[in-house]
């Protein structure tokens, strides 16, 4: 990792730190069915941003008394997987995931038709393989994949990136240094075939002449996404009936 | 081969061209696919559905399966659903109830006469949702093995009857057609 003690200049001769233009995403890689116990599962990457999603269920609830009789109980966890000795922690999730787990549970809650399987719980994992700013929005997009990798019912894939705004710039899915450094953030994921936003989080100030114009920034960015998503799915399943 | 395969959210046609169908969803009058799958368009029935390609593991109603007694009480036995057969056994078991009413045809006065704790059953899902509420009644449903309650050997069918290879005792239970250790004529 760089590490940067004062803050660098974040667009140089209208070019962003790592090269990019501000509309510009970063590479984007998408692995499913990574892991074969899961009964969904996707690799996603943004850049060095690099997430895993795992789904288990529909499943018998336990324990019982969490269990909804018209729906299914959608559960999240994400958490920041941490090598290095020095970094490692305690096993219990941190603040910061607690409250990340929850805003993804509910970016993806209107997408699951959990209406479909009363008393039951979809599980979902999410682990941090690598964090370079935009973890929770690539967790949306991977968590979103194993979900349909699983066979779950659901309205739309969801996708997610965030939009930043760095030396007065907005720009389009933000690496580390963007978030520490920007004077906002903001985290948006969509279900792009229905036009539906199901995450919408803006951390510093924009102006309304801003917001408005990084909202359709992020909205573009995911539709680039979701279709990537939709390749990969179809990839998938297009060699699984070949067979 | 790809080309028609659909994905979540995909639009299939609007409402009134075909009804929305298992794997799809409508939402203001567009039926679209709610899981991978490949459409077909019945023309028949008007009806679009879409063909997964993962099977959820959670039974529906109609489906057999198989579980393991853990517990019987005078008026319903808890059964562990273990899968649709033996050989593909969910990676979770799920919670099933057999009660009094849905063992057999005959008039029993407790569940203890037909059922008994360990039994391996098949049995007929009644529902779709968990609990999964079974039915044995059917001839080919009902125990498929059961263990001697005395020396814990597996009983053997004989013609109607359980009978313990080692203690001779002989045991009852609504058995199953399929009961898996048959006493060789
Ligand atoms: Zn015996």
């Amino acid at each position: 990792m760089v590490s940067v003690k004062e803050k660098p200049p974040l667009i140089v001769d209208g070019k962003r730190i790592d090269g990019r233009r501000p509309d510009e995403l970063r590479p984007i890689r998408i692995e499913l069915g990574v892991l074969k116990n899961a009964d969904g599962s996707a690799l996603v990457e943004y850049g060095n941003t690099k997430v895993l999603a795992a789904v288990y269920g529909p499943r018998e609830v336990l324990p019982k008394h969490i269990a909804m009789t018209d729906r299914a109980v959608i559960r999240c966890r994400y958490r920041m997987l941490s090598f290095s000795a020095e970094e490692r922690k305690s096993p219990a999730p941190s603040r910061r995931e607690i409250e990340l787990s929850k805003v993804i549970r509910e970016a993806l809650e209107p997408a699951v038709m959990t209406e479909l399987y009363p008393r039951t719980t979809i599980d979902i994992f999410i682990e941090v393989l690598n964090a370079d700013g935009g973890t929770r929005t690539a967790g949306v997009t991977a968590a979103a994949l194993a979900l349909a990798d699983a066979g779950i019912p659901m309205r739309d894939l969801v996708a997610g990136v965030a939009v930043g705004k760095v030396d007065g710039v907005l720009v389009l899915d933000i690496n580390e240094i963007e978030d520490m450094y920007g004077e906002a953030d903001m985290p948006v994921a969509a279900m792009p075939g229905l036009n539906k936003i199901t995450l919408l989080q803006l951390n510093g100030v924009l102006t309304p002449e801003e917001f408005r114009q990084a909202l359709s920034m992020a909205l573009m960015g995911i539709r680039k996404i979701y279709e990537l998503q939709k390749e990969a799915l179809r990839k998938k399943y297009a060699s699984t009936t070949e067979e | 081969m790809g080309s028609n395969i659909v994905l979540p959210g995909d639009y299939l046609c609007v409402e009134e061209e075909f009804s929305p169908g298992s794997g799809t969803y409508v939402e203001d009058g567009k039926v679209r696919a709610a899981i991978i799958g490949v459409p077909s368009f019945d023309m028949a029935s008007r009806r679009v559905n879409v063909k997964p390609f993962k099977r959820i593991a959670l039974p529906k109603a109609g489906d057999v399966v198989v579980g393991e007694v853990t517990m019987v009480k005078d008026e319903v036995a808890v059964v562990k659903v273990l899968g649709f057969d033996l050989y593909n056994t969910f990676k979770n078991p799920l919670t099933g109830l057999l009660h009094i009413s849905q063992i057999t045809e005959q008039r029993i006065s407790s569940v203890y006469e037909m059922i008994a704790l360990g039994d391996l059953i098949k049995a007929k899902v009644l529902n779709n949702y968990l609990p999964l509420l079974l039915s044995t009644k059917d001839p080919k449903l009902g125990v498929i093995l059961a263990k001697c309650s005395k020396c814990g050997a597996i009983l053997v069918k004989k013609n109607d009857s359980l009978v313990c290879p080692s203690c001779r005792r002989v045991e009852r239970r609504k058995v199953s057609m399929d009961y898996l250790a048959v006493a060789r004529r």
